[in-house]
């Protein structure tokens, strides 16, 4: 389950950026006019750094070694500024789904100055529908026609009413 | 001051003022109704839009967003058991079995009546103790503003999720990110290897909405939120509420409305934990609290006239110290930034008509809350309706030109696209992300403040613990963090307990 080892193997790959980022803050240069140079806080806070993940390492090896069963405590009050929903009957996670989204809107932002901004956006935002939406929700017309609308309307109140600059490559 | 007064209201009362705190509002309640969509994420989203504005108008924008995000989420909390956001989670314990009981507008105008007055509460104090506290901020130098910074950061990284560990590396994640570029104070290149797009360091703005804004598209890709299901009101006629039933709620209202101020001045802590305290005071306190959890009314103004309250709370430090209490003011910070103002003690000198501005906002937006929701209920209820699978791409099409408009440049976007990930990481492996954003955020502040400290004494650590201020603020980021780990500590040797037989 991810929740076993991916504690450790998350924390141990930022310990690894956390002691990368330490030793290049050695590299920084130093004005020998002041007492504190620009690497007082990158090593401060590399050192920091480690030293959390290094504990969280251990937090998180040490539940594995005890075999505790790591219930999450449901929607607890220090949960603060994030909206966590209570996961114990959570629907499943469709993984392909938030791979599929992203490598899209890097699609999209990557041929924005190749095939232009607006008929990217057409392009992307029907089949960013498409893959949001379960089977049954799926309306191709509608999408396309939302597409299309969203574009004009985006132009219009991005770049004439508020004055924006969008992207080269306009269509026209 | 007075003059201050009527600069400020001056350029408030205009109509393009108004129609944007108006909409900004309706924004708001619309991003903290709906589940799967943030009052963080809708902050974010609009950022861009204000750079266009000019400042008050800007500011009207953000600030009705604000105000409507904390109260928004009380809609499907009563009507469906759902909070919209983590600020009406106790609202869902009274106002949704009130509202099942057969009175459902009774649920709901209590519930928009108290979340009007905690705001107006909470803007009360603000007013009132924000000059004083501007007053002593001004005599504060950098080795204080360093120690109230470590300790905002301090809080935040343990208050904000389950583990004080957890959100230290998120918020020490945070400040790395910002050593990227140029240094302060010397300029020195800090981690650019060569590539001069990074001379500059990384964006407040991108990052923002990398993380606040499309991470919520990638969480919905992952786990689409529950349909919205269709939902009858009825008439609601007044408030719901018979007078002498408003009038037994004043004390605890007032007792709520001051839990969620103060809590809102705390960083670290927002309208999520305010309305559980505040209700779990009620119940304390209640001479029925046999009733608590089956429709009480006492539980319901509790939870959302303490949430509201936060708002008013939450302004009083980013106001005069300039220092963000947690997420959404952050992002207000940006905004303010944007605009090129700097919040900070001077504020309360110098350009008095601004903070006077924020503050008429502030109650105007209040006003349009409660008016919107009053009159508009109907009207949310349909545009909830609108599907996330249409809605988010909209949202991510808005960000990336926002993103774009920053700088003019592509990288900015590269950045949003990076902090998504990022952002998706922390989620996914449990980190808070509100420390991370706050590391960002008071990074700079700390070492320029750190560094120009230590100047001013002259290489010497020992003045920041030794001087009053900045020794009591240093004091309480020990004293919190024993208090945390204690916490954390008793609890876990509880779990034992409660597990055995």
């Amino acid at each position: 389950m991810l929740n076993r080892y991916g504690d450790i193997i998350f924390s141990g790959a930022l310990a690894v950026i956390a002691i990368i980022y330490l030793g290049l803050s050695f590299n920084i240069p130093q004005n020998s006019a002041m007492p504190y140079g620009s690497d007082l806080l990158p090593k401060l806070a590399g050192a920091g750094l480690l030293v959390a993940c290094i504990a969280v390492l251990i937090g998180a090896t040490k539940r594995l070694v005890t075999g505790a069963s790591k219930s999450a405590p449901a929607a607890s009050p220090a949960a603060g500024v994030e909206g966590e929903e209570a996961e114990s009957a959570a629907p499943p996670s469709d993984y392909r789904k938030v791979l599929y989204t992203f490598m899209l809107i890097l699609l999209y932002v990557a041929l924005w100055e190749t095939i232009g901004f607006l008929i990217m956006t057409a392009i992307y935002l029907f089949f960013q529908f498409i893959v949001l939406s379960d089977r049954s929700e799926r309306r191709y017309v509608v999408f396309a026609v939302t597409s299309i609308i969203t574009t004009a309307a985006v132009y219009y109140v991005f770049v004439q009413v508020l004055s924006l600059t969008i992207p080269g490559g306009l269509l026209g | 001051m007075p003059s201050g007064l009527l600069e400020g209201a001056s350029a408030v009362f205009s109509i393009e003022v108004l129609l944007l705190v108006t909409f900004g509002v309706l924004v708001g309640i619309l991003f903290g109704a709906s589940p799967g969509l943030t009052t963080s994420m809708g902050i974010a989203l609009m950022l861009p839009i204000t750079f266009g504005l000019p400042l008050v108008e800007g500011m009207a924008l953000l600030l009705g967003l604000y105000i409507g995000g904390v109260s928004g989420g009380l809609i499907t909390a009563i009507l469906l058991n759902i909070p919209g956001t983590p600020a009406s989670i106790a609202t869902t314990f009274d106002g949704y079995p009130l509202a099942r009981s057969g009175q459902p507008g009774k649920a709901l105008g209590t519930g928009i009546l108290f979340s009007f007055i905690g705001g107006i509460v909470s803007l009360i104090i603000l007013v009132t103790v924000s000059p004083y506290l501007a007053k002593i901020a001004i005599k504060f130098g950098p080795v204080e503003y360093f120690a109230v910074s470590l300790f905002s950061l301090t809080l935040i990284a343990g208050l904000s999720g389950d583990s004080l560990r957890k959100g230290a590396v998120s918020a020490l994640l945070g400040v790395l990110v910002t050593t990227v570029g140029a240094a302060p104070i010397d300029g020195v290149l800090r981690f650019t290897f060569g590539n001069h797009q990074l001379d500059g360091g990384l964006q407040l703005l991108p990052v923002l909405i990398g993380i606040y804004a499309i991470t919520e598209v990638l969480k919905t890709a992952e786990l689409k939120p529950d349909k919205l299901a269709e939902v009858v009101v009825g008439k609601l006629r007044g408030f719901g509420l018979s007078m002498k039933e408003f009038g037994s709620q004043t004390w605890n209202a007032l007792r709520s409305s001051l839990i969620g101020t103060a809590i809102g001045v705390l960083p670290g802590l927002g309208a999520g934990v305010a309305n559980i305290i505040a209700y779990s005071a009620a119940r304390k306190q209640s001479k029925q609290p046999e009733k608590f959890g089956k429709g009480s009314l006492e539980g319901l103004v509790a939870s959302e006239s303490s949430n509201n309250a936060v708002s008013g709370g939450a302004m009083i430090p980013l106001l005069t110290m300039g220092i963000p209490g947690d997420a959404g003011t952050a992002i207000l910070l940006a905004g303010l930034m944007i605009q090129g103002i700097t919040p900070g003690p001077l504020m309360f000198s110098t350009s008095a008509d601004i903070i006077y501005g924020i503050f008429i906002i502030l109650l105007i937006a209040n006003v349009v809350m409660i008016v919107m929701e009053f009159f508009g209920l109907r009207v949310f209820l349909k545009l909830l309706k609108i599907p996330k699978h249409i809605l988010l791409p909209i949202i991510v099409v808005i960000c990336t030109i926002g993103a774009f408009s920053t700088n003019n440049r592509m990288f900015d976007v590269w950045t949003i696209l990076f902090f998504a990930a990022i952002g998706y990481a922390l989620y996914k492996f449990k980190y808070p992300s509100a420390p991370f954003i706050l590391g960002f955020i008071l990074g700079p502040l700390l070492e320029t403040n750190l560094r120009r400290g230590m100047m001013y004494t002259s290489g010497d650590f020992l003045p920041f613990l030794t001087r009053p201020a900045s020794g009591l603020f240093m004091l309480l980021t020990v004293v919190s963090v024993a208090v945390i780990v204690w916490g954390k500590y008793k609890k876990r040797r509880q779990a034992p307990a409660n597990r055995a037989g």
